[in-house]
């Protein structure tokens, strides 16, 4: 099978997935006790009429089926409807906020990737060493590490007692230079777990390609050590921890909705969160959709980086 | 041990050259011929994988740790069964709940070692007693999440066909929810408590079991001593049982071991959300979540001792977890476990 | 000097030129303007008054928009909009409008925006905030307007003071209320990033510049106000960070990021009072915290019962433990801070009666409620709260104190807000099985402290009385006290009332709130505390009520 043919296949296996992801999703949030019409009837005296009125404008009297696809249908169109709790839309919400997870998420994966993949590096080709160990303690270390624990505890040294930071995130773009300042800390928190990761899967990827066959013959033709690990072993090695990579956007997500709580950041998270408890169903949906989507897709990306990286892969 | 050809993902992975897929069939036990045969194949294969277990120091570390903070979970307050007394010793020097025993905010002192909280409660004792509910729900969702994944991915990857097919796009769509989220998303609709907080780590935890499981069955499924039982007649059923899983169950130890961990600190994120146990109960991450408002006034006892614990226990529970993998699986993946499977 | 537009100060954020570390000192960097950096707790979610039930949309318009008449720090009522309220008879009062007003988009303040602005409350969320009482209003010319209300109505002026004037447009629907509150005030809305902030900017044409006097209404007493007060507002842009976390505006405070916390939390006061650059200003407020009974269910439904509960209320540890030591213990529902309707001596004599904390005494009780119910203890049940800070604590401390008898064993379950509203307001409520921890934010007038929580009509869910409490003397009490305009015969009437409440004990009542506001002392001069939390802004600029804010120093 060629590589087209491998993606045509792997790509129309993900429409079920996508299928499922919405059934999911929607049935998820039709769980949630109470609906939008409880919440804005909370405060008003509710005639029989508002409330048929109100319930009609839900669609809640319609079968479950016809709900979904018309739900189905609106999404597909991007209109997710306005949110329960204020008159705003939910598109215009999430593109409030959507800025802001994006570059936490995007600046936690690079100091990931920056921090973890080299120190994996240094400690497979020093292997046994105290490097090898002491990166070991570390890498474990970082995973075991609560996140929002680690948040307060950088907030506390760095915010309140070094005064280097601000506590809270300024009045500023997301992208100006006071922004980014602000969020080395979150980011760093967010990126450590998988740092540790990146650090591990790196070490074993690149100890594994240093047993291989092609290593002895590359050094036996007389290459310097350098060249053949960045060249050849690198290269090699990167294909795992690179389909491992995409796969974090799930893994980032989730440490995201804990530290924008930590550090009062208004992402996506903070959103989903809230809304989950304020039952504000339009915007759950909404958010858990976009994420599951894009969770598919970058799992899609992965494994096709994966089948295009690794010529050995038999497809 | 044989090098499982699986790449985790449940599809085939061809190696390059030099690699060291030493097929140990041989070693995988002896076969039992006859399906009815009673002494399991397995036995030597799990004392050999303790004695090399045994072996790694961190590992045993690990272990020393978590019994001794188990111990201390257990013997932190009397337990009592339908009115007896089973357990009497109190190794907290206060009843973790009491309030206004002491002032509050004290910073550590030798009277309360953590010092005291905003109800002047002793965090000392809120700390060890608070052991029980970390331990107590990492490994009842654990065990929980394994009774349903492994039979339903063991079944899945035996039968194949359409419960195969149907299972893994189960498990497929699951994936894509983040843990966390979907987590929020069932204490949302279920309500608080502990049982229900254990509930929603086990509806997203079973998954990863019941993929790694069907990997392994499926190609264990294909081995000599599987395929010579079914000639001989042995029902599917008790292939499974007695021939399959056995051999399959290694890399979901390994990963169960290392979900503690993973379960714990889900738990404690939770009850940092506010999303955990009832407000005020001594579980590590609900301490965390009250302490945060202490961070400024400078009560740094009352982040930094329930956050040591969550470490603490997190890290021995790796220790182990790794322990286990190069004990069970010494030439597998290292950290397999800990990326898509990791849940 | 040329004010700022609002384009050009857009443009010099986007440019990164400003930060709000840097204009939290005087007149900032940017030149002529000066700003103000507060909190709000919670992200607005209504910028009109016919729609905002929460009292963070409130308090963020309440400088926008301005009413007929308004509040002071007192309780004394101000003309604002209206030079005068006078009385014609029981149920028709003439106001007279003040001329020259104009909105923010331009147009004139006439009796026509005012009978629009009555008359578009019908069918909202807030309709009660009129329809208790209004019934007609007839224009007699532009600036004067008659009100008849359905009923004599003792806080007629008082209620005017929460119903802020918008345009005609508004009800026409030439103008939409929902992109951006449009009113006279001394302050315009700038922008709202939800989540993260909003801002006010300075009304140049407001009618107060040039106006050197507000005076009193006719019938509340002698003296000028307004003196001193400048033409127009010291502070130019108010800028609102949202901050959700307590802990995180305290951090913001102590670090200069902002210049006022709106809501410290309350047991910080007693370090920020030790920190010189931090002034902490604190006022008894309006309103009280308390434990609803489900009337309905055993064995709630057995008064023993319920005041045993109260009785184990450990009202002062939970004033020390949550609060820092600061406000007081509540026996009865009238806040302290109407003097006119309640002392200090009425306050002792119903907690000595019915619900100071004696666990002794409360033991008695349970005991004999419990025998003639015919239940045997523990009783299992729950106490639901929502997720504020101190709800929490003092639910919990209320909760370990019950467990600490015999005859409770009982677990908190909390809930966001408004899936505890939910609970709370339930047509149900007096039926579920559980204690409901509330919080309830009166006003200047001592019928929204018993109305809405013990009037038979009010039982949910038509409003909050979650306890299903009905008593036909109580009912008719405070619908007497509602039509008498005399203060004496009305503090009567309400004593009375309260004597049957607090005895017959529906809820148990735990603390009288506190305002509290901490600010850096050089950036913020003049600052006060307002004793109603949707007024909470009211010191920056209200020369009605003598008060204005600037930024201080150089």
């Amino acid at each position: 099978m060629s590589l087209r043919r491998y993606v045509l296949r792997r790509t129309l296996l993900t429409l079920p997935i996508l299928f499922g992801v919405s059934v999911l999703t929607f049935g998820l949030v039709k769980l949630l006790p109470g609906t939008p019409v409880d919440y804005v009837l909370q405060f008003q005296d509710a005639t029989p009429e508002l409330r048929a009125s109100l319930r009609a404008q839900y669609h809640l009297d319609e079968p479950i089926w016809r709900q979904y696809l018309l739900w189905l249908n609106d999404v597909l169109h991007l209109d997710f409807g306005d949110r329960v709790v204020s008159d705003r839309s939910v598109r215009a919400a999430i593109v409030d906020r959507l800025p802001e997870t994006l570059v936490l998420g995007g600046f936690a994966f690079l100091i990931a990737l920056l921090v973890g993949v080299p120190t994996g590096v240094v400690a497979a080709v020093r292997r046994g060493t105290l490097l090898d160990e002491g990166s070991r303690v570390v890498a474990l270390a970082g995973i075991a590490t609560p996140n929002f624990w680690l948040g307060l505890l950088l907030i506390l040294v760095f915010g309140v007692h070094l005064n280097l930071v601000p506590v809270i995130p300024p009045v500023a773009p997301v992208f100006a230079p006071e922004s980014l300042a602000f969020l080395v800390l979150p980011a760093v928190t967010l990126g450590t777990a998988s740092a540790a990761l990146f650090t591990r899967l790196t070490r074993s990827a690149v100890t594994e390609q240093l047993r291989q066959e092609y290593v002895r013959t590359a050094r036996a033709k007389g290459l310097d050590e350098r060249t053949v690990i960045v060249k050849h072993v690198l290269r090699n090695s990167l294909v795992s921890v690179v389909t491992v990579a995409a796969v974090q956007v799930a893994f980032l997500l989730d440490g995201a909705v804990v530290i924008e709580r930590v550090f009062s950041w208004p992402g996506l998270g903070r959103l989903l969160v809230r809304a989950i408890l304020q039952r504000d169903f339009p915007v759950v949906q909404a958010v858990v959709l976009l994420v599951a989507v894009a969770v598919v897709v970058a799992n899609l990306l992965a494994d096709v980086l994966y089948a295009w990286l690794d010529p050995r892969i038999a497809y | 041990m044989s090098r499982n050809p699986l790449d985790g993902r449940g599809r085939l992975r061809v190696r390059g050259f030099g690699s060291h897929e030493a097929d140990d069939d041989a070693s995988a036990g002896t076969a039992t011929v006859d399906a009815d045969a009673t002494p399991s194949p397995t036995t030597d294969r799990w004392r050999r994988a303790w004695a090399r277990f045994r072996r790694d120091r961190a590992a045993v570390a690990g272990l020393a740790v978590i019994a001794v903070m188990t111990l201390l979970a257990v013997f932190a307050r009397p337990i009592e069964v339908g009115g007896v007394v089973v357990q009497p010793v109190a190794l907290a020097p206060y009843d973790p709940s009491a309030s206004g025993i002491a002032p509050a905010y004290r910073p550590p002192s030798l009277a309360h070692p953590f010092g005291t909280d905003w109800a002047g409660r002793d965090v000392f004792s809120r700390v060890l007693y608070g052991g029980r509910y970390s331990l107590s729900i990492g490994v009842i969702a654990v065990g929980l999440a394994l009774l349903v994944g492994v039979p339903l991915g063991a079944v899945a990857g035996y039968a194949g066909g359409w419960v195969d097919e149907t299972v893994m796009r189960l498990v497929d769509v699951l994936y894509a929810f983040p843990f966390l989220v979907l987590a929020i998303a069932l204490v949302a609709v279920f309500g608080q408590g502990f049982w229900k907080l254990v509930g929603a780590l086990v509806a997203v935890g079973w998954i990863s079991y019941a993929r790694l499981i069907r990997g392994e069955v499926l190609s264990v499924s294909e081995r000599d001593y599987v395929l010579a039982a079914r000639a001989l007649g042995a029902s599917d059923g008790r292939i499974l049982r007695r021939h399959v899983v056995p051999n399959a169950i290694a890399p979901v130890i390994v990963q169960a071991t290392l979900n503690v961990g993973t379960v714990v600190l889900s738990a404690a994120a939770l009850g940092f959300l506010g999303l955990g146990l009832e407000p005020g109960t001594a579980e590590w991450g609900s301490m965390l979540s009250a302490g945060r408002d202490t961070l400024v006034g400078g009560e740094w006892w009352v982040t930094v001792f329930p956050g040591l614990a969550i470490f603490l226990f997190v890290l021995s529970i790796n220790l182990v977890g790794d322990g286990v993998r190069d004990a069970l699986d010494p030439d597998a993946d290292t950290d397999r476990y800990r990326t898509r499977e990791a849940r | 000097m040329p004010p700022f537009t609002t384009s050009r100060r857009r443009l010099l954020r986007w440019a990164g030129a400003t930060s709000a570390v840097g204009l939290a000192g005087c007149a900032g960097g940017s030149g002529d303007g000066s700003e103000l950096v507060a909190t709000l707790g919670a992200d607005v979610s209504a910028y009109d008054p016919t729609q905002a039930n929460d009292t963070t949309s409130r308090k963020a318009f309440d400088l926008v928009y301005e009413s007929l008449v308004s509040v002071d720090f007192e309780g004394n009522v101000r003309p604002t909009l209206a030079t005068a309220v006078d009385q014609q008879d029981d149920r028709t009062w003439r106001v007279s409008l003040r001329e020259g007003v104009s909105f923010h988009d331009g147009s004139d303040l006439t009796a026509a925006d005012v009978k629009a602005t009555f008359e578009r409350y019908e069918g909202t969320p807030r309709e009660s905030d009129v329809f208790l009482w209004y019934d007609d209003a007839t224009i007699r010319d532009d600036y004067t307007l008659d009100v008849t209300l359905s009923q004599p109505y003792a806080p007629f002026q008082l209620s005017l003071g929460g119903v802020p004037i918008v345009p005609e447009a508004a009800a026409t629907g030439d103008l939409d209320l929902s992109t951006g509150p449009v009113g006279t005030g001394p302050y315009a809305f700038d922008t709202h990033e939800p989540d993260r902030l909003y801002r006010l900017v300075r009304n140049e044409d407001h009618w107060y510049a040039g106006d050197g006097e507000v005076r009193r209404t006719s019938d509340s007493g002698a003296g000028e106000a307004g003196d001193g007060v400048p033409d127009s507002p010291p502070i130019e842009t108010i800028t609102f960070r949202i901050i959700v976390e307590q802990s995180s505006q305290l951090a913001a405070l102590q670090a200069g990021d902002i210049d006022l916390a709106n809501n410290p939390p309350a047991d910080a006061v007693a370090d920020l009072r030790q920190d010189d650059a931090i002034t902490v200003s604190e006022r008894l407020a309006g309103g009280f915290e308390m434990l609803i009974f489900p009337l309905a269910t055993p064995p709630f439904s057995n008064r023993d019962v319920r005041e045993g509960v109260a009785r184990l209320v450990p009202r002062q540890e939970i004033i020390d433990a949550v609060y820092g030591g600061i406000g007081q213990p509540a026996y009865a529902p009238i806040s302290p801070l109407l003097a006119d309707y309640t002392s200090e001596s009425f306050l002792q004599e119903m907690g000595d009666e019915h619900q100071r904390y004696d666990p002794e005494r409360a033991r008695e009780l349970l005991e004999r409620g419990f025998a003639d119910l015919d239940i045997s203890p523990p009783y299992e049940t729950t106490i639901v709260t929502n997720e504020t800070g101190d709800r929490v604590r003092w639910s919990q401390l209320v909760r370990d104190e019950l467990n600490r008898t015999d005859y409770f064993d009982v677990s908190l379950e909390q809930f966001e807000w408004n899936t505890y509203v939910g609970r709370v307001l339930a047509g149900d409520s007096h039926r579920s099985d559980a204690m409901m921890a509330l919080g309830w934010s009166g006003g200047w007038d001592p019928d929204t402290y018993l109305r809405n929580m013990f009037h038979s009509e009010q039982s949910t869910p038509s409003c909050c009385n979650a306890a299903h409490y009905a008593n036909d003397e109580v009912d008719r009490l405070l619908d007497e006290a509602l039509t008498v305009y005399d203060t004496a015969e009305r503090r009567a009437l309400y004593e009375q009332a309260q004597r049957r409440i607090v005895a017959d004990a529906p809820v148990a009542f735990v603390r009288f709130g506190t305002r509290i506001e901490a600010f850096r002392t050089e950036s913020v001069e003049g600052f006060r505390t307002y004793p109603l939390d949707s007024g909470e802004f009211t010191a920056i600029y209200a020369p009605w009520a003598n008060a204005y804010t600037s930024t201080g120093g150089g």
